[in-house]
C-alpha cells in the first residue's frame, strides 16, 4: 500500500521554508556552503541555494558529498582508503557556515558519516543540517536544524522520496510492507 | 534564443467541413510567421486550397497531398524533420501523430512532438485513459460503468441514478444510444441492446443531458505558468452539441468559487496532460447539485479557441506558437500592435459576445433539422456588446444573410409546432424562444421546458420590452435610444416604421445616440491602445478614429454557409493584403469568429458587426474610406451604397452575371481582362467525357489535355466573344463543351471564386492581387505579361467536398452551392 | 426607472438610472475589473464608504446568496455599472441585488459607459464622487466639501473579541475589517481561531498563548492607524510566526522599517502576473491596492521580497529576515478571484509546526 505524504506543492513549500530558515538562522547568506548528500540530498541543495539565489542575488556554491565510505554500518573493504568524494574540487569549508542536506533523515548514521567527510576536509565554522523528512528513529545523538516534515514512522515502513530531477516528479510516499 | 529543433513538420487540416472552417488556417498561419521569425523551417503537409498558409511558404515546403498516414510517413523520410506539430491539424492530424508514435516512427527518427504531450495524445478519443487521468487529479467525470449482464446495468443505473444512457462498447463510433428515463425505458433499451449486440457488453452511463455545458480555454507554458484565456457558457444545455450551441462569454451564470473550481481543474489538466500552448476543456455542471463533470477535453486548436481569441482579442496562436518553441509567457515578444503586457494579464473582459450558429439546412433540405449531440452547423456569427441584449440581437442579425436586417418572423407557427421546437430544438431556435415569450410563456416554464438558465429569458424578454416600444412608439428619438442600447438595428427601424434609414440617423442624433466604437481587448481599459479590432455601442466615449491616410474598407461575408465560402473567405483576405500592399489603410468588417480576414495580423483595423445597411454606413461616415469593397452576392447592398454614391468595388465579383448558352459544360479558358485587353492564363477541365451541368461541376483539372493548336483557336474565338462586350473585365471564364463535333463556345462569365483560388495554385501567380491592382488602378501590364510568360504550370487536381455524410443525407450529386471545402492533388 | 447622476470631485457628472436604495452619498470612487463576484466584492469591508464601478459587463445576474458573503455588514456608498439585472435564478437566492443594496440603504446607478468612466480615472487619479438625484452646483459643492473618514478601520472592524472555534492550531486573527474568507480558509484546515479587535496590545496577544497570528485585510490607509499597532506587530513577530495580508501586510512593512506610497490609482482586479521570486513560479490573485510598499525602503529594513507584480513591478510579499514572519498585499482566498496562491495559508500552518518543533527542541536542550 502506498501513501502520499507530501505532495509537489507541499514539497516546494517545504524547500521554501527551509529557505527562509536557513537565512534567519544565519543572519543572511554569507559565507555558506551547501552540501548535499548522495542522490537526492544533491538535488535538494541545489534547489536550495538556487532559491537563496534568487532571493538575494548572490552565488552560493554548492557540492555533493557521497559518505558510503564512511559509513559505520557497512563492513569496509581494509585495503581501500577511506575516501571523502567531493564533487565540487574548489570548494571549501574552512570557516564556513556549511548547510548539510539529505533527503530523509532515520538513523543518523548517514549524516555522522558526512561530518566526518566534511571535517576532514577542514574546519568550518558551523555545520547545520537540512532534511526534506525526518522519520524518527535515530540510534545516535543527531538531530536536524531544518526539517521539511516530520513523519513518525514504523521501522517496517519505507519511506521514498522522488524528485523530478530523477524520477520526473516531486513526492514523498510512504511503503507499508 | 537557441532551440533544440530546425525543421518542423506541420499536418495541415485538410478540407474545410462541419466544424472547421478556416480558423486552422488563421492558427496556422500565424504560426508559421512566428517560426519564420525566429529561423525556423517549416513543412507543411496540407490538401486544402483555401489557405493563406499555402501562399505563406516557399513551394519547397508544402507539400500538396491527401492526409493519411503514408503520406506524413514519406514527407518524413524525405525532409527529416526534427520536429513535429500536430495541433493545428485538427483531430485527425492528432491521430495520425498517434499513429507515428504507436509505430516508434517519432523516436527512432529522433522526431520531437511539439504542442501536445504523447499523454495527451493518447487520451484522446480514448475514455477509459481520459477517466484515469481525471482521476488522478481528483477531478469527477461522468460516472459509467461496462456491464454484461442486464441485472448488473440494472443495478448500475440504480446506483448511478436515472437518467441513465446506454451506449455500445464499440471501438469505432456508434450511432446507437439509449437515454432512459426510468426503468421501464431502461429494460426496453436492454432487451434491445442485448437481442442486437454481439459483444454483449454495453457502457451504463449517467445521463448528464440538460446539465449546463461549460467550456474553458486555458494556456501554459513550459515553466508551468497558466492562464486562463476564456470561458464559454452554453446557453443550450448538454444534449445539443457545443457547435449548435449558442455560447456566451464571459460566464454569466455561475458564482465565483464555481468559476474558480472550473478554471483550478482546466489548469490540473493541463498540468496533468503536460500542455504547452493551448488547452480547449468542457465541462457539464449539475444546476441543482453544483457538482461539475470533465466531459472532454481537447489539446489542439479549435473553433472554441478561436471564439475564445476573438471574444478577448488576446492573441492566441501567436502566443502558443512561442510558447511551444519554449519561451515563457512572461518572454513571449508580440508584434508592436499589442501591448507587452498583454500575453501574461490573464483576460478580464468588459463587453459580452454571444456565438449563433448558422445551419445548412436551406441549402440541404433532406438533413434532419433537429439539433442535437451531432454537430450540424456549418458556420456562424459573433455579436460583442456591452450589454447580453445587445450582444444577443447583433449576433443574430449577424446570422442573417439578408442585409435589410429583418429577422424572420414566427408569426405563423402553430402553438403545438412551436412546443414541439422548444423541446426538440431545430434552426432559428432563439426565435422560437423569442416567440413563446412573446405569446405569454413564463421564463421558469420555459426554462423546465428547454433546460436553458432562466436568466436568459429575462434578458430575451428585456428584448421584447423594446421590440413593443418601437410598435407602439413609432419615430420617437427615446424609442430610438432604446432600441440602439438593446442591439436594434438602424435597419429594422426603418423597415418597422417604414421610412428610409436616414430618417432614424436624424432621430438618433436628436437624443445623442450615436454610435461609439470600443476596443475588443482583454484588460477591460486598464492597457491602452493594444488592439486594432473595435465593435460598436451606443456610449458616451469612441475609441476607433479615422486614418489620417487613404483608407479601404471591406465587407467581409459573415458567417460560413455552404457554397464557395471558406474560398471567398480566403479570398477577402487576399484582397486585404494587396490593399495594403496598395498603400491603403485596411479596415474589415465581419463578424464570422472562423475566418482568416478577421486575423489582426492582415489589416489595419477589424470592426466585428453585424454585415447590415445601418451598421456599414455607420463605419462610412466615420472612416470615410476612398473605397469599399463589397462581396458580388450582396445586390441590395450594392445599390444602396452606390444610391449614396460611395465609391465601390465588386469583390469577389458577382457570380450571377454570366452570359451562357448552355447549362453544361466541358472545360474552360480563364482570361485576366482590362479595358484594352484579354490576357489567356490557363485551361480548364471539368469533364471531357460528358459534358457537366454548370451547377454540379465538382472536379477541376489544369491544364486541359489538348493540343496547343486547338487551345490557341478556341482561345482567340473566347477573345473575340469577350471583346465583343465591354461588361467583361478582370477574371473571366469562357466556357466550352467538348462532343463528337468537336469544341464549342457556350459563353463568358465571371471566374467563380473557387476557381480563381484553384487559378492562383496552377500558376503560382495571386489572381486576387492583379484584380485589386487592377480595380485600384496600379495594375503594370507589362510585369503582368511578364509574369504571365514566365508561369509555370502545375499540373492540379481540385475536388470538391460535401457534407452529406455528416448531415447523414444520401445524395450523389452535390450542388456547387452545397459545397462545404475541397481538396488538391498533383495530377500527372 | 428614475434618472441618477454619479457625479466626480473633478466636476463630471455621469447621468444613469437609479437601482437599490434612493440614497444621497458620497465616497471615494474606485474600479474593480474583476468579471464575476459581485456579491463578494460588495460585502468586502475593504470598501468601506467606497463607490464601486464594475466594469464586468452585467451585475446582479444571480441575485444575492448565503455563499458569497464576504462580510455581512455591507458598508460600501454607492454600485455603478454598466448593466443591472434585478433577477435571481440562484438555487440559493432568496434575494436579488435590487433588494439587497435597498435594505442597507446603498444606491446604485446603472447605464453608465463603465468603461470610459475607468479610463477617465485612471487618468485623473483617484478622486471622491457622489451619487445624487440633481448634479447641479449645490451638489458639487456638497462632495467638494465632504471630508471622508481616516476612521475606516475602527468603524468596520470588532470591538469585541470573539471565538471561530476547531480542533487544531491556535490560531489569533487581528480584524483590521475581515473579510469571511480568511476564515473560511482557518475552518478548512480545522484552526481554532479566535478573532480580536485591531486595536490589541501584545500582552493581550501573548497571553493567549497563540500559535501563530494574522494580520487581517482591511480598508483605508496605514497611516491613519497610531503607532501602537506597529509597536504590536513588532512584539509579537519575535515570539510567534505572523502571517499578514492586505492593510495587514503593508502594517507589517511599516513595522519593520520599510516604507509605502500611495498608487495614482487603485488597483482592483485579478489578471496580474504575480512572480514567487523564490520558484519563479507566476500566479493570479485578487489585489485590491492602493498603498505598495517601496522598492528603495526595503534595503534599510530587515525584510525580503517575496512576491512581485510583473506588471506594474509592485512588492506583492515581504518576509522578515529574523523570523518566521511574511506576508502579501494581494487576498490569497480570492473571494472572488483566483486561488492560486491559496497554499498560503498552509505555508502559514507549516512555519508554526516548524517554529513549534524547534521550541520543543529548544526546551530539550537547556
Amino acid at each position: 500500500m502506498e501513501n502520499i505524504v507530501i505532495n509537489k506543492m507541499a514539497m516546494q513549500r517545504a524547500l521554501t521554508r527551509i529557505t527562509y530558515e536557513i537565512i534567519e538562522k544565519n543572519k543572511g547568506v554569507n559565507n555558506l556552503v551547501i552540501i548535499g548528500i548522495k542522490t537526492r540530498g544533491v538535488f535538494l541543495a541545489k534547489r536550495i541555494a538556487n532559491r537563496l539565489e534568487k532571493l538575494e542575488n548572490v552565488k552560493i556554491p554548492v557540492a555533493s558529498i557521497d559518505v558510503t565510505n564512511y559509513r559505520d554500518d557497512i563492513e569496509h573493504d581494509k585495503q581501500s582508503p577511506k575516501k571523502v568524494s567531493v564533487t565540487n574540487d574548489n570548494i571549501s569549508v574552512e570557516k564556513k557556515n556549511v548547510i548539510l542536506v539529505d533527503d530523509v533523515l532515520y538513523t543518523g548514521r548517514t549524516v555522522r558519516a558526512a561530518l566526518s567527510a566534511i571535517l576532514e576536509l577542514g574546519r568550518p565554522r558551523t555545520i547545520h543540517l537540512a532534511v526534506l523528512v525526518d522519520r524518527g528513529h535515530r540510534e545516535l545523538p543527531i538531530r536536524a536544524d531544518f526539517v521539511g516534515k516530520n513523519i513518525p514512522s514504523s521501522q517496517s515502513e519505507k519511506i521514498r522520496v522522488l524528485m523530478k530531477e530523477i524520477d520526473g516528479k516531486d513526492l514523498v510516499e510512504i511503503i507499508k510492507n | 534564443m537557441n532551440f533544440k529543433f530546425h525543421k518542423v513538420l506541420i499536418i495541415g487540416g485538410g478540407p474545410s467541413s462541419i466544424g472547421h472552417e478556416n480558423e486552422l488556417d488563421a492558427a496556422t498561419f500565424q504560426t508559421i510567421l512566428t517560426f519564420q521569425k525566429f529561423n525556423i523551417e517549416t513543412v507543411l503537409l496540407d490538401n486544402n486550397p483555401f489557405t493563406l498558409t499555402m501562399d505563406l511558404l516557399p513551394d519547397q515546403d508544402i507539400f500538396i497531398n491527401e492526409i493519411n498516414y503514408s503520406n506524413v510517413l514519406k514527407l518524413i523520410k524525405k525532409v527529416h524533420p526534427d520536429a513535429i506539430l500536430p495541433t493545428l491539424g485538427g483531430l485527425h492530424a492528432i491521430r495520425l501523430c498517434k499513429e507515428l508514435i504507436h509505430q516508434n516512427i517519432l523516436k527512432n527518427q529522433g522526431i520531437k512532438l511539439l504542442g501536445a504531450s504523447q499523454l495527451a495524445i493518447f487520451m484522446i478519443n480514448n475514455p477509459i485513459k481520459m477517466g484515469r487521468i481525471i482521476k488522478n487529479i481528483h477531478e469527477n467525470i461522468v460516472p459509467s460503468t461496462i456491464v454484461s449482464s442486464r441485472e448488473n446495468a440494472v443495478y448500475i443505473a440504480r446506483k448511478i441514478g436515472l437518467p441513465v444512457i446506454i451506449k455500445p462498447v464499440s471501438k469505432h463510433h456508434s450511432p446507437y444510444r439509449q437515454n432512459c428515463k426510468n426503468f421501464n425505458q431502461l429494460d426496453h433499451a436492454l432487451d434491445n441492446f442485448f437481442k442486437h449486440s454481439s459483444s454483449h457488453q454495453c457502457i451504463v452511463e449517467k445521463s448528464i443531458v440538460g446539465y449546463k455545458e461549460l467550456e474553458t480555454i486555458g494556456i501554459r507554458d513550459e515553466s508551468g505558468t497558466k492562464i486562463l484565456i476564456s470561458g464559454l457558457e452554453n446557453i443550450d444545455a448538454v444534449g445539443i452539441h457545443s457547435g449548435d450551441s449558442i455560447i456566451i462569454t464571459p460566464f454569466q451564470t455561475i458564482t465565483d468559487p464555481e468559476y474558480q473550481k472550473i478554471r483550478n481543474a482546466t489548469f490540473k489538466i493541463m498540468d496533468a496532460l503536460r500542455v504547452i500552448g493551448f488547452c480547449h476543456v468542457q465541462f457539464a455542471l449539475d444546476p441543482t447539485t453544483k457538482r461539475f463533470f470533465v466531459t472532454k477535453i481537447t489539446p489542439s486548436f479549435s473553433r472554441s479557441i478561436t471564439l475564445a481569441a476573438k471574444a478577448t482579442n488576446y492573441p492566441i496562436a501567436a502566443v502558443c506558437s512561442q510558447l511551444i518553441l519554449g519561451r515563457t509567457l512572461e518572454h513571449v515578444s508580440l508584434p508592436s500592435k499589442y501591448s507587452h503586457l498583454i500575453p501574461i494579464m490573464e483576460p478580464t473582459l468588459d463587453h459580452v459576445v454571444i456565438k449563433m450558429p448558422l445551419w445548412p439546412f436551406d441549402n440541404v433540405p433532406k438533413a434532419s433539422h433537429h439539433l442535437n449531440t451531432v454537430m450540424k452547423s456549418v458556420g456562424s456569427t459573433i455579436g460583442i456588446g456591452r450589454t447580453i441584449e445587445e450582444a444577443m440581437l447583433k449576433a443574430l442579425r449577424s446570422s442573417q444573410f439578408s442585409p435589410r436586417d429583418v429577422l424572420p418572423s414566427m408569426q405563423n407557427l402553430s402553438d403545438d409546432n412551436m412546443i414541439n421546437q422548444l423541446i426538440h430544438p431545430r434552426q432559428n431556435r432563439i426565435l422560437v424562444l423569442i416567440e413563446a415569450l412573446r405569446r405569454g410563456y413564463s421564463p421558469a416554464e420555459l426554462a423546465e421546458l428547454t433546460k436553458i438558465d432562466q436568466f436568459y429569458f429575462y434578458k430575451l424578454r428585456n428584448l421584447l420590452v423594446v421590440e413593443n416600444e418601437i410598435i407602439n412608439h413609432p419615430l420617437r428619438s427615446s424609442t430610438v435610444k432604446a432600441a440602439h442600447n438593446s442591439g436594434f438595428g438602424d435597419g429594422m427601424l426603418a423597415e418597422t416604421w417604414n421610412v428610409p434609414i436616414e430618417k432614424i440617423f436624424d432621430l438618433g442624433q436628436k437624443c445623442h445616440s450615436i454610435p461609439t466604437y470600443k476596443a475588443i481587448e482583454s484588460t477591460a481599459g486598464e492597457v491602452l491602445n493594444t488592439s486594432s479590432s473595435y465593435y460598436s455601442s451606443y456610449e458616451k466615449e469612441n475609441e476607433s478614429h479615422r486614418f489620417k491616410s487613404d483608407s479601404a474598407l471591406v465587407i467581409g461575408r459573415g458567417g460560413n454557409q455552404l457554397g464557395p465560402n471558406t474560398a471567398a473567405d480566403y479570398y477577402t483576405a487576399q484582397t486585404l493584403i494587396q490593399l495594403h500592399h496598395s498603400g491603403y489603410q485596411t479596415i474589415i468588417m465581419n463578424n464570422n469568429p472562423n475566418s482568416i480576414s478577421l486575423c489582426p495580423k492582415i489589416s489595419n483595423k477589424q470592426y466585428i458587426e453585424p454585415i447590415q445597411l445601418g451598421n456599414i454606413l455607420d463605419i462610412i461616415y466615420l472612416e470615410q474610406p476612398k473605397i469599399i469593397f463589397i462581396p458580388g452576392n450582396r445586390h441590395y447592398l450594392v445599390r444602396e451604397l452606390s444610391k449614396r454614391h460611395f465609391k465601390i468595388a465588386i469583390i469577389p465579383p458577382d457570380q450571377e452575371t454570366g452570359v451562357l448558352r448552355d447549362s453544361k459544360a466541358s472545360f474552360g479558358i480563364d482570361f485576366f481582362v482590362t479595358a484594352n485587353h484579354c490576357h489567356p492564363i490557363s485551361t480548364v477541365q471539368f469533364n471531357l467525357k460528358q459534358p457537366q451541368q454548370l451547377k454540379l461541376i465538382f472536379k477541376y483539372m489544369a491544364p486541359l489535355k489538348m493540343s496547343s493548336r486547338v487551345i490557341k483557336n478556341l482561345t482567340s474565338q473566347a477573345i473575340n466573344e469577350i471583346k465583343s462586350s465591354s461588361e467583361w473585365h478582370g477574371l473571366v471564364q469562357a466556357l466550352f463543351i467538348h462532343n463528337q463535333n468537336g469544341n464549342h463556345l457556350i459563353g463568358v462569365r465571371p471566374l467563380k471564386i473557387t476557381e480563381t483560388v484553384f487559378l492562383n495554385r496552377v500558376t503560382g501567380i495571386n489572381w486576387i492581387h492583379e484584380l485589386i491592382k487592377y480595380y485600384t488602378h496600379q495594375l503594370d501590364r507589362n510585369k503582368l505579361i511578364h509574369l504571365l510568360e514566365h508561369q509555370e504550370q502545375k499540373h492540379l487536381e481540385m475536388v470538391a467536398k460535401f457534407p452529406f455524410r455528416q448531415l447523414k443525407v444520401r445524395t450523389k450529386n452535390g450542388l456547387d452551392s452545397q459545397i462545404v471545402g475541397a481538396k488538391i492533388e498533383p495530377k500527372q | 426607472m428614475a434618472t441618477r447622476y454619479l457625479i466626480l470631485e473633478d466636476g463630471t457628472a455621469y447621468q444613469g438610472k437609479a437601482f437599490g436604495s434612493r440614497a444621497t452619498t458620497t465616497g471615494k470612487i474606485i474600479v474593480n475589473s474583476n468579471m464575476l463576484g459581485y456579491q463578494e466584492i460588495i460585502t468586502n469591508p475593504i470598501y468601506h464608504d467606497q463607490i464601486i464601478v464594475f466594469t464586468q459587463p452585467s451585475i446582479g445576474n444571480i441575485g444575492i446568496n448565503h455563499k458569497s458573503y464576504e462580510s455581512i455588514s455591507t458598508s460600501i456608498k454607492g454600485v455603478v455599472t454598466h448593466e443591472y439585472s434585478d433577477i435571481s435564478t440562484n438555487r440559493l437566492s432568496k434575494l436579488s441585488l435590487d433588494d439587497f443594496l435597498k435594505q442597507r440603504n446603498i444606491p446604485g446607478i446603472s447605464g453608465i459607459d463603465t468603461r470610459e468612466l475607468a479610463h477617465h480615472l485612471r487618468k485623473h487619479g483617484a478622486m471622491k464622487a457622489s451619487l445624487v438625484d440633481v448634479a447641479d452646483q449645490h451638489a458639487f459643492d456638497q462632495l467638494n466639501a465632504t471630508v471622508l473618514t481616516n476612521q475606516q478601520v475602527s468603524q468596520v472592524a470588532t470591538p469585541k473579541p470573539y471565538p471561530n472555534p476547531g480542533t487544531g492550531l491556535n490560531i489569533i486573527v487581528i480584524d483590521f475589517g475581515l473579510k469571511h474568507g480568511i476564515l473560511k480558509q482557518l475552518s478548512e484546515r480545522h484552526c481554532d481561531t479566535i478573532v480580536l479587535p485591531w486595536n490589541v496590545d501584545s500582552k493581550n496577544i501573548l497571553d493567549l498563548d497563540p500559535d501563530g497570528i494574522i494580520l487581517s485585510t482591511g480598508p483605508g490607509s496605514p497611516y491613519d492607524l497610531p503607532k501602537s499597532v506597529l509597536k504590536m506587530i513588532q512584539n509579537v513577530q519575535k515570539r510567534v510566526p505572523l502571517f499578514a495580508m492586505g492593510l495587514g501586510h503593508e502594517l507589517f512593512a511599516l513595522a519593520n522599517h520599510a516604507s509605502l506610497y500611495q498608487l495614482k490609482i487603485d488597483y482592483h482586479n485579478s489578471s496580474h502576473p504575480i512572480k514567487e521570486i523564490i520558484t519563479n513560479h507566476v500566479l493570479y490573485a485578487s489585489q485590491n491596492q492602493e498603498y505598495s510598499v517601496d522598492n528603495q525602503s526595503i534595503q534599510n529594513s530587515n525584510l525580503i521580497v517575496t512576491y512581485r507584480d510583473l506588471v506594474n513591478r509592485t512588492i506583492q510579499g515581504l518576509r522578515h529576515r529574523d523570523y518566521p514572519a511574511f506576508s502579501v498585499q494581494f487576498s490569497p482566498d480570492g473571494g472572488p478571484g483566483p486561488t492560486d496562491s491559496v497554499d498560503l495559508y498552509d505555508e502559514f500552518l507549516e512555519n508554526i509546526s516548524s517554529n513549534m518543533n524547534k521550541r520543543s527542541s529548544r526546551n530539550d536542550e537547556f
